[in-house]
This record gives C-alpha cells, sequence and structure tokens, in this order.
C-alpha cells in the first residue's frame, strides 16, 4: 500500500483529503488510481503520458521521473512537490 | 587548511586527499580549448541583433541590405526556424516548453525584454558581422513595460504572453489573460491554530533584485552543418546532452543527427544549460555552408541570459516564549523573466527548509515581466528564501532574548522532520553545522569599534542524483582511462577520477579522465544540482567495481580457481597463497583475452541535502553606507569530502557570490524597463579587495546512501551571505535592512530614515 | 573592408610579424591571428582582466590596446610563462594551491601576479589583492589566489 500526500494545489478534487492509501506499481497506475477516488484529478496532473511539468514526483523523499512508467516500490510514501530548477 | 574532520578519512588512500588536477597543466599555460578557442577551416563569425525595447511588436524585419554587405555569408530570423507548439521537453533537472524556447532564441512577433535575438548574421569576421547587424531594419511598435513582479501581477499590468494559463494551485480571483505563470500553495497542519498559540509573532517583507551569475566566459557555440544532415557543436555548456537534444528538438532533427562537444567551460552557475546560441550557430551554419562561431559580447550576457529571479517575499514565523517556533506562513512572488521559469518552485521549498515548524504555509507565484527569462543561479531560489526567513529568525530570536544560534539549534530540522511541502529529511548535517559555528574562535572573538557587528545566518541546498555514464578502460601500464560526460566547471575530473581510485587501490594520478562527446560517452545529466561528484562519482565507483569482477575472473584463470575465491582489497588481488597487484594484473590482461572495460549508468538516488551555517563580521561606514566584511566564517556539512581544496573552493566561491548578493549586485532598470548597467564595471561583482580570506570549515556527516558519502557541496555557501550579513548590519548599526542588495545608497537611506524617524 | 597594416614586435621573446586592421584589438591578434589564444575574452571593454598580457613591463588589458600600438613592443602572455617544458613558480603554485575552478580568469591572473612579483618580489597580502583588483575571478573567492601569489613568492625568493 502507499501513502499518498494530496498536494494543496489538487484539494478541491480531493474533497478535501490529505492523505490517502492505495496500490500502484507505477506512476501512471498511481494517477489511475487516484482518478478512480476523485475524477477529474488526473487531467489535472496528466500531460500526455507525463506528470504535468509544474509538479516534481517525489517517492520516499526522492526525486523521480515524471514518466508514467516510472516504477514505484511497495509501502513508499509519495508527494507531488513544486518542480525544481536546477543549478 | 585542514578540514574540522580530515583525519577521519585515514581509513581511505585517496578520498580525503588533495592531488593536482588532471586538467591543471593546461589550464595554467593556456592550452584548454574553452567554447571561443575552437577554430575550423573557413570559420565565421556569428553575431545576434538584440531588440532595443524591452516590450514591442515587431512588424517587419528587412534583412536585405545586410546580406548585401561584403563579407556576410548568411543572415537569419525568425523566418528560418519553424514554429513549435506548447510542448515541454525534460532536461533532467527540470524541463523546458519548446514554444517558449523557440520564442527565447529568436523572437517571432513580440520582443519581451531588452536584448532579446530578433536576427543573427554570419560573416568573414566579427566587425564585419557587426557591421552587418546595423543594416538589419526592424519596425518595433512598442508597448509598456513592466519589470517589478508585484507590479506585473496587477489586473491592468502589459500583458506579455496573451495565451499564457496559470499553471499548478487555482486562483480564485483569475479571469483573463495573466502573467502570472504558476500559482504554488502548499501547508502542513494548522497555521491558524499555530499562530494562537505564539507568544511572539513577527511578518516582514523583502525585495531581492536581479541578480546575474556573471560567469566570466560569455556564451559561445560554433556549429557545423555537414552536407550529410549532421550537426556538430562545441559547445561552452553544463550539459551536452540537454543542449543536444534542445537544439536537436528546436530544429527538428533526431538526437543521433546532433553531435556536442563540452568544451572547456569558463563557468555556468546553472545559467549555461538552457540553449542560446546553439541554435543559431547551426542555423547560420546550414545557410552558409561553413562552420560558424557565435560569441555573445558581455552586454548580451546580461541583457539575454540567465539572470536569477528578483522578487516579493512576505515572511510571517511565530514563537513561543521558550523558544519553539510554532507557525510560519510565507508569500513569495518570484520573477519569471519573459517567459515562464520555475525557480519560484525550488524557493517556496526551500523558504522553511531548515526548521521544523509544526504549522506552515507557502504560496508562491511565477510572474512574467519584461526581462531575460530567469535561470537557475546557485541553489536557485533559495538565496532569495534564506534571505527572508533568517532576517525573521533573527528578529525573533532577539525578542525573545536567546543566542541567535541557540534558536536555530532548539528548531533546526534533523533526520524525520518534514518539510512543509511534505518529504521527510533522511540523515542531515544542519544540527552539526549549528554546533560547529557556536564552538567556532569566531564566534566567542571579541569584535570592538563603532559601527561593527556579527550576524549569523543558515541556509539549504536540496541537491540533485540524475543520470550518469561513465566507461574506464584498463590499460596494460596499470593506469585506467575513465570516459566521462560531466563537464568539470571546477575540477570533477580529479574528484570524479579519485572515486574510481579509491575503489582500485590506484592513485589519482593513475586514473586518465576524459570527458567526451555526446556520441563517446552514455547519456549525462548536466553539471548542475551540485550533482556530479556524487551522481558521476557513483558511476565511477561502480565501473570500477565492474572492472574488479572482470579482473577478478582473469585472476581466477592464472590461478585455477574460481573467481569467487578471489579476493580484491586495496589494489591486491589474491587467493590462497597467490597474489597480483592491479597494476600486475592489469599487464596481463591482454594475454588472457583483452582489454577489460568497465561501465556503468547510474540514475543516482540517496541524494543528500546540505546546510550551512555563517558567521560574519562587517563594519559599517555610517557617511558612505558602505559595508566592508571584516570576517567571514562559513561552516558547512560537506558529507564526505572527496578533494578537500576544491570543496573548500567551492564554498569561498559560493560566499563570495553572496556576498555580491548582498552588497552590490542587482539590474538597474530606467522607467522604459531597459537594463541601465549591463557592464561588469556597472554591474558590481566582488574583486580581490572587496572581500577578505572566506574561512570554510567543512563539518562531515556521510550520506549513508552513497558509496561514499557524498553530499553536493557547490551550491548551498551563497544561501547565508546575504540574510548573515543583514543581521551584521543590525548588530553594527541597530537597523533592520530589508531589501537586496544593501547598497551603500540603500543603507545610506536607512541610516538616514531611521535618524528623521527619531 | 579596411586596409591592413604590417607590425613588427616581440611575444614571449621572439620576434612576430602580422598584419592587421586599424580596428583590430591586440587581444584579436593574439587570439584570431596568431592563435595565441591563452588569453581570454571576458568583457572586451577592460573591466575582467580575463585578457591580461604584459606590455612592456606592464600589466594591460590586451582588449584595450589596438593591435597596431604593439609596433616595437615587448609582448608576454601566459604561454610565454613557461620555460619550454618548465612550469614558471606562480603556475606551479596556483596548481598545488587549487587557486583555479573553471580556469577562464586563471591565464589573466597568472600573467598580472608576474607582473606584481617581477616589480615586488615580496608583496604583503593587501598589495596582492590590490593588484589583482582589475582581475574578477566568479569562481573562487579570491583567498586561494591570494594565497597561491605569497606561495610563489617564496618559491622564487629560493
Amino acid at each position: 500500500m502507499l501513502r499518498v500526500f494530496i498536494p494543496d494545489a489538487l484539494a478541491d478534487h480531493a474533497a478535501g483529503e490529505q492523505q490517502v492509501e492505495l496500490s500502484a506499481n507505477t506512476l501512471g497506475d498511481l494517477i489511475s488510481g487516484l482518478e478512480g477516488m476523485f475524477p477529474g484529478i488526473g487531467p489535472r496532473i496528466t500531460d500526455g503520458d507525463r506528470l504535468v511539468s509544474w509538479l516534481s514526483f517525489v517517492i520516499n523523499g526522492e526525486l523521480a521521473g515524471r514518466s508514467f512508467l516510472t516504477p514505484i516500490p511497495p509501502n513508499s510514501e509519495i508527494h507531488f512537490i513544486p518542480a525544481i530548477a536546477g543549478g | 587548511m585542514a578540514t574540522a574532520n580530515e583525519t577521519k578519512t585515514s581509513s581511505y588512500r585517496v578520498i580525503g586527499t588533495r592531488p593536482i588536477r588532471h586538467d591543471g597543466v593546461d589550464k595554467v599555460t593556456g592550452r584548454a580549448v574553452y567554447g571561443n578557442d575552437v577554430q575550423l577551416p573557413g570559420l565565421l563569425y556569428g553575431r545576434v541583433l538584440r531588440s532595443p525595447h524591452a516590450h514591442a511588436r515587431i512588424r517587419s524585419i528587412d534583412t536585405t541590405k545586410a546580406e548585401k554587405l561584403p563579407g556576410v555569408f548568411a543572415v537569419i530570423s525568425s523566418a528560418d526556424i519553424d514554429p513549435h507548439e506548447s510542448k515541454m521537453a525534460e532536461l533532467g533537472e527540470g524541463s523546458v516548453n519548446l514554444q517558449y524556447l523557440c520564442e527565447n532564441v529568436l523572437a517571432r512577433k513580440k520582443v519581451l525584454y531588452k536584448g532579446h535575438a530578433v536576427a543573427a548574421v554570419a560573416a568573414v569576421n566579427a566587425h564585419v558581422a557587426e557591421e552587418a547587424l546595423k543594416l538589419i531594419e526592424v519596425d518595433y511598435d512598442p508597448l509598456h513595460a513592466v519589470t517589478w513582479v508585484l507590479d506585473a501581477m496587477k489586473d491592468d499590468a502589459p500583458i506579455l504572453i496573451d495565451d499564457l494559463k496559470t499553471e499548478g494551485a487555482p486562483l480564485p480571483h483569475s479571469k483573463g489573460p495573466t502573467n502570472i505563470a504558476q500559482h504554488i500553495v502548499f501547508s502542513k497542519g494548522d497555521i491558524e491554530k499555530g499562530f494562537a498559540e505564539a507568544d511572539v509573532i513577527i511578518e516582514r517583507e523583502f525585495k531581492s533584485a536581479t541578480v546575474h551569475q556573471g560567469y566570466i566566459e560569455p556564451h559561445v557555440a560554433t556549429a557545423l552543418w555537414s552536407p550529410d544532415g549532421h550537426l556538430s557543436i562545441w559547445a561552452s555548456t553544463q550539459g551536452s546532452f540537454t543542449c543536444r537534444q534542445q537544439t536537436a528538438e528546436l530544429l527538428a532533427l533526431p538526437v543521433s543527427k546532433v553531435t556536442v562537444t563540452p568544451c572547456e567551460i569558463g563557468g555556468g552557475f546553472g545559467g549555461k544549460i538552457r540553449v542560446y546560441i546553439e541554435p543559431i550557430a547551426a542555423l547560420l551554419s546550414k545557410k552558409s555552408g561553413r562552420p560558424v562561431k557565435v560569441l555573445m559580447n558581455r552586454a548580451d550576457v546580461f541583457e539575454s541570459t540567465g539572470p536569477t529571479p528578483g522578487s516579493f517575499i512576505r515572511v510571517k514565523l511565530g514563537a513561543k516564549r521558550d523558544g519553539r517556533l510554532v507557525a510560519g506562513d510565507a508569500w513569495m512572488a518570484y520573477d519569471a523573466g519573459a517567459y515562464p521559469a520555475g525557480i519560484i518552485g525550488p524557493g517556496c521549498v526551500c523558504v522553511f527548509s531548515c526548521y521544523d515548524l509544526p504549522n506552515a504555509r507557502v504560496e508562491g507565484f511565477d510572474v512574467v515581466l519584461n526581462k531575460p527569462q530567469t535561470a537557475a543561479y546557485r541553489a536557485p531560489g533559495s538565496t532569495n528564501a534564506a534571505f527572508a526567513c533568517e532576517t525573521v529568525i533573527e528578529e525573533l530570536a532577539e525578542k525573545l532574548g536567546i543566542d541567535p544560534i541557540e534558536f536555530r539549534l532548539k528548531n533546526a530540522a534533523k533526520e524525520g522532520t518534514r518539510r512543509p511541502d511534505g518529504p521527510a529529511y533522511p540523515v542531515i548535517g544542519l544540527v552539526e553545522t549549528l554546533k560547529t559555528a557556536k564552538a567556532h574562535p569566531h564566534y566567542s572573538a571579541t569584535l570592538e569599534g563603532p559601527n561593527r557587528g556579527r550576524g549569523v545566518g543558515c541556509g539549504f541546498w536540496m541537491n540533485a542524483g540524475l543520470k550518469s555514464s561513465v566507461t574506464a578502460h584498463v590499460n596494460g601500464d596499470g593506469t585506467v582511462t575513465l570516459v566521462e560526460g560531466s563537464t568539470d566547471i571546477g575540477g570533477t575530473r580529479t574528484s570524479i577520477a579519485m572515486q574510481l581510485a579509491e575503489t582500485l587501490g590506484i592513485t589519482a594520478e593513475e586514473v586518465v579522465p576524459r570527458v567526451v562527446d555526446t556520441d563517446s560517452v552514455g547519456y549525462t545529466d548536466v553539471t548542475g544540482g551540485s550533482r556530479t561528484t556524487f551522481a558521476t562519482g557513483w558511476a565511477a565507483h561502480d565501473a570500477a567495481i565492474d572492472i574488479v569482477k572482470q579482473m577478478s575472473a582473469r585472476a581466477a584463470e592464472f590461478w585455477k580457481c574460481s573467481p569467487d575465491e578471489v579476493t580484491f582489497d586495496r589494489g591486491l588481488f589474491s587467493s590462497k597463497s597467490h597474489a597480483l597487484t592491479f597494476k600486475e594484473l592489469a599487464g596481463k590482461i591482454q594475454e588472457t583475452g583483452g582489454t577489460i572495460t568497465g561501465r556503468a549508468s547510474v540514475e543516482a538516488k540517496g541524494v543528500g541535502a546540505t546546510f550551512g551555517t555563517h558567521i560574519v563580521d562587517v563594519e559599517v561606514d555610517p557617511e558612505t553606507g558602505k559595508v566592508k566584511i571584516l570576517r567571514y566564517t562559513a561552516v558547512q556539512d560537506c558529507g564526505r569530502v572527496i578533494h578537500p581544496s576544491y570543496a573548500e573552493g567551492q564554498i569561498q566561491g559560493g560566499v563570495v557570490q553572496g556576498i555580491g548578493w548582498a552588497l552590490n549586485e542587482e539590474y538597474v532598470y530606467d522607467a522604459d524597463g531597459r537594463m541601465r548597467n549591463a557592464s561588469m564595471l556597472d554591474y558590481r561583482m566582488p574583486t580581490a579587495v572587496d572581500v577578505p580570506t572566506i574561512e570554510p570549515v567543512m563539518v562531515e556527516v556521510p550520506n549513508p546512501r552513497h558509496p561514499y558519502g557524498v553530499r553536493g557541496v557547490g551550491e548551498v555557501p551563497i544561501c547565508p551571505p546575504p540574510a548573515a550579513i543583514g543581521a551584521a548590519i543590525y548588530n553594527a548599526i541597530g537597523i533592520r535592512m530589508y531589501e537586496l542588495p544593501m547598497s551603500p545608497p540603500k543603507v545610506c537611506q536607512a541610516i538616514i530614515n531611521e535618524a528623521s524617524a527619531k | 573592408m579596411a586596409t591592413k597594416t604590417p607590425v613588427s614586435t616581440t611575444i614571449n621573446g621572439e620576434p612576430v610579424e602580422f598584419l592587421c586592421e586599424p580596428r583590430q584589438s591586440l587581444l584579436e591578434v593574439l587570439r584570431d591571428t596568431l592563435h595565441l589564444t591563452g588569453a581570454k575574452e571576458g568583457c572586451n571593454n577592460g573591466n575582467c582582466g580575463a585578457c591580461t598580457v604584459i606590455l612592456n613591463g606592464v600589466a594591460v588589458d590586451s582588449c584595450l590596446v589596438l593591435g597596431v600600438e604593439v609596433e616595437g613592443a615587448e609582448v608576454t602572455t601566459v604561454e610565454g610563462l613557461a620555460c619550454r617544458n618548465e612550469l614558471h613558480p606562480i603556475q606551479q603554485c596556483f596548481l598545488e594551491d587549487a587557486a583555479l575552478q573553471c580556469g577562464i580568469c586563471t591565464p589573466g591572473f597568472l600573467v598580472a601576479a608576474k607582473a606584481l612579483l617581477d616589480k615586488i618580489p615580496n608583496p604583503t597580502e593587501e598589495q596582492i589583492r590590490f593588484h589583482l583588483a582589475g582581475n574578477i575571478c566568479r569562481c573562487t573567492g579570491y583567498d586561494k589566489i591570494v594565497k597561491a601569489v605569497q606561495h610563489a613568492a617564496q618559491e622564487m625568493a629560493k
């Protein structure tokens, strides 16, 4: 089971939920799962087959890729944080 | 200068020592080939025509006269590059919208800042190219410009991009066109409840001017578009592969048709990731049939590349009487520049990142306005944020009567602390830097004399992992050639080679590192995010392990045993009574199956964040407002230090950039949105007489997730200086500064205001 | 196109003749005509010092000198510091003391430091900082450069 933190930017889509639990093996699965719980949230955070560029995908505190294929280890903690520009 | 914990690294033979860098002799003899040193037969010189207006519609561009000038071989404008739809391309660390990138490279219908590229010329020499630029006729329809972030957010502000949509959190009152490219909100706990519990609450507003990375080498690129359709580029870039990808996308080429050779680079600091002139050089080469080198002049660099955002920040913090922080609220508006840029993202993440705040809310805005599109600059977004947060922390400590370091220690983030954006920290070293700073003789030294004061400040940067590839070939003489794709900006050939050497039990000098082009090594992300020693070093470690495995198998063949029976320790292969050194075995590999090549491609996880705590003494001249730095000590958790000299150098250099940001550097704009100080004389970066010795104190809290404990080092030292210097100014003259730079005119004005208020 | 003037000069101890247009700077001649690319262009208006050369014993920004002005002069560039394959002590100390990061300003600093040590063999830290104030380094924060020059002064006194 993944522990998924819903970012405030999506609060209006998530009926005020701040955290949910669901199962997923990839980012694509995870977004489908969220869409199942909160219809409309998927398109908000999807750009083609990727997570939108203004969010970064964070698994267990670690930045991960935006591709739907990005694997997620079991029992991970998931955050979506503001995208990072680098130096 | 010894590191605080240098002796602890004694179990290593190479890591923690100070070998001479491999590219050193080339760089002290003038032989190293930087971007502008590239020479090709038939080379033409390219120059770019730039907008004199901060905001204007382009009615027409007529290049006829320029094309007729003898010595001119090609003239291009946006008509020579196909437009792109709004589509994101990933650049590893960050991503880029191809439509905006394309329009930034050559303006299409509008110019959005003074210096925006409009057309370009390739000619027999630079003088002819510059003459030709004067013959290009551009008809502009000037528009109102906006260069202050809060003005650009107003309903009646001039709109730069008609179809811009705000990404991120919804804006409650948004209607019609906007300059707000992104709206960020995140929170933790309940800030109303938190502030209700607070005994002391302080809220302040902060402004920071736009500043530039200030690398000494201007952007330069040479392109050769061959008749077979292959494009070769010699570039001054932090990332050859991201340069290749951006150029290929813009010119609609497959990446395999573009080869980027990373030249030696004269500084980057985040500003040499996005492409500006590489596609222009390519198009000029295609049109002329000759190789073309495009070089920016210094005004071009200031006016059309990478500044980092000016900003407005409001920070409110509340604490209990016992010194525990209970709530924090930040509202932050950052310049995007002409196109969305997103430096606000890390700004928001960093603003409260040093503290364990049970209740916090952060709101941020990325705001388009008539300045060059902003770019990363050493811990992008974090320095503006640290100036705001740390200054309020200082005021709280003063009001509560608690020593500023003690107050920070009571609230410092540590392993398990959740940042307001959510993630919990792994092992970090902020507390160690605070304790080391408190115990440092500088903190307790007497500071006498009028108008002198001491200040402290903290800073944070998250660092990056990303992708790196290396190959390593074992030579018959026991050396190893290390092939890598990371641009070496500050000695990373050596810090990477040292990790390979440590793993193989050879010396740093026995590694021959080579930074090669995009066809000669696997994909490697930019040298940025303090990631190169961390991630490419990790790849070098893994390639060395690969070599050890293969060489153990060869040794097993000699010794007629199983490879499992061969052990390897510090450069010695052994099994029962047999033993061969790495060098001895390397001499035999050609007879036993041929060359051994180790390989590794990593997507490095386990990034270790970095913190710093700085102490500074200043003296303020009350007549002129000039602030002199008397003494500076920068304590930083560096993780395991690989090459102490170059780690120290990162700290010292970052601090001096931070001092420049704090005291002098700023883009000065006139009412029409034109930068008025686009030269190194008028944009005042620190010189050798402006700063004392910066004493680096390296605390080593190894990153448990890296094979050698490496964290990034390079970025965080720029974050604390403005806040620490602001605190020192307050302790010197009793005046808090809320605006950067704290330059003589501003300090002087503050002194006058204070006097007239009394 | 402008006509070219013949110029005879001495660069790094060797007689050199070249043709140059009146508008060409010494920096441009060194880099583009003579292929001595050690002097770097950082600003082309005398603010950064990356193009520093020694002209008749004085450190100058070669971007502010015209090519035609060096007729009969003696010019030393970074390429002239090492004696055959032996580095000059200033070069050696910059290497040992890690006084460079990206290295683009390094040729200018080396040449400026040589001009200083030729004049003042044992300078104070203040004198070093003052004499190098026309050279900007954005990477190092100057400390290691100053220490390398002090170190070189000691080596040269031996």
